[in-house]
């Protein structure tokens, strides 16, 4: 079993982690996700899609599948938990916890809910287990792009990507690289803050992030993202705020505001083209108003991740990356 | 005179042991009391850690036991070493595993030993709130086994201690 699974193995039940290591199907370097459902079939995503494994590891259909009983989902949640649950609450209520490795358990069960609002789940009957997987370099060929080489900084810049378009994997690689600096394109490396709201960007376990940002990054885990911009303003004296997925009327007060005080930020947002964007009123207005300067395109043209467009928004231009590859750029 | 001095050394001998046989029963109700107080006290500072420092629980067993005696402080420490060893059972049944062992070493009854072993359902396994009820369930059970132990000493302490150095002087005239 590779490396990766061994960190999530540590965190599965005896039994399911057996049945991996006897299976048959794609490699375990290619898993996405592990599910595991009560009383339903055990089921792995990878790149080649959705697949089912019998008792002895055998690739079977969902009929024939092993289904985990509560004694594995009781014995997964005491592994998670570190026999600790009452522990856990700020993660019952979010609905997932992160283990070593950056890999995000997510948690289904009955809500409890009290005024209105989910405070913690109970009945916890499915777990999905996420391998995060960290892609070095696979912002490094577009570095140069976001860089304001006459003021020397980075240009507010927005990433734009469907849902699982890989607008994470980059914007990690993307603030790993602003962070430790680019000799070839001519900088040392910026004082990054990422606000990680869901603990997807950095991965953190008990605040260490697990996956690399960068040296010189500063990750604030599991903190609302409008909220955590402003935290990081004042206290980290940052040079560039990095967050995902923006979108709500908060997080569009918040990037005003750390505009303002002269800090870049770097963020992403769902959607296949910029226009799409557009229809939602306050990235409409952030666009209209040209408080972005740079935006890269992801798409599923060539696998998840690829770069489809850049678009200079300042000058109203933009290139297809689906030809061209990018050039070096000089000093900062 | 020979046989005075050897009768009286075997009488001596006779209460002397009898006497402590009435003293070894009268300390250990002295003790189960203080080792029921002792596993009381433990488990308000479990909720404690479970409280405020909100420990992992083999943390917290380890941060009790340090402030227990033997065999209590055994009771946490080994249950705190299989939890972070990677034993494969749950924590009640490790729970339960260290609380047998103490068992044979301690002044705790059958009965004690249920409410002990009682401790352990759900530990760590549910929120906060119900784990604190469950510590606060066992507590109550606690606080009715420690009444009557107390009450067993008041009664039997002393009893015996008489009938031990008693029982030994009857033995000895019946003998003579």
């Amino acid at each position: 079993m590779n490396r990766v699974m061994k960190e999530v193995g540590n965190f599965l039940p005896h039994r399911i982690r057996s049945i991996l290591g006897r299976s048959t199907g794609p490699p375990m370097g290619e898993i996405e996700e592990i599910r595991l459902r009560l009383g339903r079939p055990l089921a792995l995503h990878g790149r080649s899609g959705e697949f089912f494994l019998s008792e002895s590891g055998m690739i079977v259909t969902a009929a024939e599948a092993y289904r985990p009983d509560g004694a594995d989902l009781e014995k997964a949640l005491q592994l998670l938990s570190s026999s600790s649950l009452y522990a856990f609450a700020e993660e019952l209520r979010n609905g997932y916890i992160t283990i070593p490795g950056g890999h995000r358990v997510g948690l289904c069960g009955q809500a409890v809910v009290e005024k209105g609002r989910v405070v913690r789940l109970k009945h916890i009957t499915g777990l999905n287990y996420r391998i995060a997987r960290q892609i070095r370099g696979v912002a490094l060929p577009y570095v140069k792009f976001f860089l304001d080489y006459r003021r020397r900084r980075v240009c507010h810049s927005l990433l734009v990507a469907p849902p699982r378009g890989g607008k994470t994997t980059f914007l990690r690689d993307l603030a790993r690289c602003l962070s430790d600096g680019v000799k070839e394109l001519g900088f040392s490396g910026f004082k990054v803050a990422v606000v990680d709201e869901r603990s997807e960007i950095a991965g953190s376990f008990q605040g260490i992030p697990q996956l690399d940002v960068g040296e010189r990054t500063d990750v604030l885990d599991a903190c609302p993202k409008a909220e955590g911009m402003m935290m990081l303003l004042r206290s980290m004296g940052p040079e560039v705020i990095v967050t995902d997925e923006i979108g709500g009327s908060e997080d569009i007060a918040a990037i005003e505001e750390v505009i303002h005080a002269g800090v870049t930020v770097v963020a992403t947002a769902h959607g296949s083209s910029l226009a799409e964007l557009r229809a939602r009123p306050g990235l409409r207005r952030l666009l209209d108003e040209q408080v972005f300067e740079r935006a890269a395109i992801l798409g599923f043209s060539r696998g998840a991740g690829t770069v489809e467009q850049l678009c200079d928004l300042k000058k109203e231009s933009s290139t297809s990356m689906l030809e061209r590859s990018p050039k070096r750029s000089r000093q900062l | 005179m020979l046989e005075l001095t050897c009768k009286l050394t075997g009488a001596l001998c006779i209460i002397a042991a009898t006497a402590a046989f009435g003293e070894t029963k009268a300390r250990a109700l002295a003790l189960r009391v203080r080792q029921l107080q002792q596993f009381q006290r433990s488990l308000k500072l479990l909720s404690a850690e479970i409280t405020f420092s909100r420990a992992l629980l083999p943390y917290a067993f380890q941060a009790v036991a340090r402030q227990l005696e033997p065999p209590l402080s055994e009771l946490y420490s080994n249950a705190a070493d299989n939890l972070l060893s990677g034993d494969e059972r749950s924590a009640r049944e490790i729970w339960e595993s260290a609380a047998a062992d103490i068992y044979p070493h301690s002044s705790f009854n059958a009965a004690d030993m249920e409410i002990i072993a009682g401790a352990g359902v759900s530990l760590g396994a549910t929120e906060q709130e119900s784990q604190l009820k469950q510590i606060g369930l066992t507590l109550q059970h606690l606080e009715v086994a420690l009444e009557a132990a107390l009450e067993q000493k008041q009664k039997n302490e002393k009893m015996w201690r008489y009938l031990g150095f008693a029982g030994g002087a009857a033995l000895v005239i019946l003998l003579l």
